[in-house]
């Protein structure tokens, strides 16, 4: 087994100690030698406006560089009212804008998964994504309630409180499943690219979350800066090398305020649920060790696994099953799928899960055994 | 000493869904640090789950201090020594937007 006791290990005091001796760090910018207002990346202080350029460079190199928009493309931007995908709406907003330099050339559409149902507490959120969105950016507006299309035996909500006994595997339906209603929007309006505004900090938490709950075969994948689990719909992350500070110093600047920063999760405390535990791990490790994030990335992108060419039908992802391994043969769970999860054009003749999914189902209780107590 | 605190990201969830502060600081032999503003605030402000909030005796990883705009790591970080006015800005990074 793989232990390290601290006070004994070497290499770990001798990092620790590096790390707490750094010498202070100049308050300079590194480029323009103005006053610094914010640290970035190991420890470069920068000044406002050379962060700003920083960023948005960031931002936009990653998008170019990799020529991932067609002149005209319809595109669809996952907006979720948190800091990270409202600094996306306002940086689109600016590269769309007439004088932007290298103009973004794509269509934007806005979708809004709506999930106040989930909330004991739920303000009037949809008037203020809609007059942000629709009144001042001008963005066409695509709001679906998280509850959207199911039967009566299969309300989201009492499925999430009900049936499903860890926030683990409550966050992780809800994830799979707004996922899915965003795929669902982009192919009715027939965007071909979806953009969300994950950031490293929290991929990071998400590739060590995945892999701790089954889902290593696919971590090169979430983590990528294009992600073409959907053959109409390519995922694009293009914050996938900015960090969560970064984004929350680009806001305060900007005076961006986000819309919801609250989710399922929210105040149940750093061990409640599987990401929790990884999201906490990795801003305390970052917090002393700033590579942190930078080695997950570059450690998961290098993972790669034979899969098969057939998709999970719950999360999309390719098949890491055998095709009989894969199968759920269970009526309830197949119904269950069907009703969340599957594309509202098709039906669907055999239902396949990839491993991690198939023990996420294992976490839904049927409906039967629940009406029992 | 008169201090305005600011709270965003959710982090104002924990101290009564209110984004501003304006507080007063008592007069103290000592001169007033983030540090022991930290305590003050846990002892005052904060409404519930401190741990949600602090770690040992620093704010909790993911939870980014701005003095007056500027990263508390350009600053002596804990050891800031407060001036009459400083604008305290606590945003919290955690489960991400």
């Amino acid at each position: 087994m793989c232990q390290i006791n601290e006070e004994d290990d070497e290499a770990f005091q001798a990092l620790k100690a590096a790390a707490a001796n750094k010498t202070a760090i100049s308050r300079k910018c590194m480029s323009c030698d103005q006053d610094a207002c914010v640290v970035v990346r190991i420890a470069d202080p920068m000044c406002r406006k050379c962060f700003e350029e920083f960023f948005i460079h960031k931002f936009r190199s990653t998008l170019s560089k990799s020529n991932v928009f067609g002149r005209g493309e319809r595109v669809l931007i996952a907006y979720s009212g948190g800091p990270s995908s409202t600094a996306l709406l306002h940086l689109i907003a600016d590269g769309l804008s007439v004088n932007a330099r290298r103009r973004l050339q794509f269509q934007a559409h806005v979708a809004y998964i709506d999930e106040s149902s989930l909330y004991p507490e739920s303000t009037d959120i949809r008037d203020k994504v809609t007059d942000l969105i629709t009144n001042r950016l001008q963005h066409p507006l695509h709001i679906v309630s998280i509850d959207d299309n199911l039967d009566k035996d299969h309300d989201f909500q009492q499925i999430l409180t009900e049936r499903t006994k860890s926030l683990t595997a409550r966050e992780e339906l809800v994830r799979r499943r707004k996922l899915k209603l965003l795929f669902d929007i982009a192919i009715r309006e027939n965007c071909t690219k979806l953009i969300t505004g994950d950031n490293c900090t929290k991929l990071a938490a998400q590739i060590l979350s995945d892999m701790a709950q089954g889902k290593g075969a696919h971590v090169a994948l979430e983590c990528n800066l294009t992600d073409t689990r959907n053959d109409s719909v390519t995922i694009v992350r293009p914050f996938r090398e900015i960090m969560s500070k970064e984004i929350a110093m680009y806001n305060r600047l900007n005076s961006i305020e986000s819309l919801q920063n609250a989710d399922i999760s929210t105040m149940t405390g750093p061990q409640s649920s599987i990401f929790q535990l990884t999201e906490t791990l990795v801003n305390d490790l970052q917090r002393q060790f700033p590579s942190t994030v930078s080695t997950i990335f570059r450690t998961s992108d290098k993972l790669e696994k034979n899969l098969q060419p057939h998709r999970c039908d719950l999360c999309c992802c390719p098949l890491d099953l055998s095709e009989d391994q894969s199968l759920v043969s269970d009526e309830e769970r197949i119904k269950l799928i069907q009703q969340l999860f599957s594309p509202t054009s098709q039906n669907m003749d055999s239902v396949h899960v990839c491993y991690a999914c198939r023990r996420l189902l294992r976490d839904v209780q049927p409906i039967s055994h629940s009406r029992q107590k | 000493m008169h201090l305005t605190l600011e709270f965003a990201g959710g982090a104002e969830l924990l101290f009564g869904k209110q984004k501003t502060h304006p507080i007063d600081l008592p007069d103290s032999q000592t001169p007033w640090t983030i540090r022991t503003l930290l305590v003050w605030m846990r002892d005052n402000l904060l409404r519930e789950r401190p741990e949600l909030f602090i770690q040992g005796d620093s704010v909790r990883p993911g939870i980014l201090v701005l003095v007056n705009d500027i990263d508390w790591e350009l600053l002596d970080g804990l050891n800031y020594q407060l001036k009459e006015n400083d604008n305290i800005l606590f945003v919290s990074t955690l489960h991400g937007g």
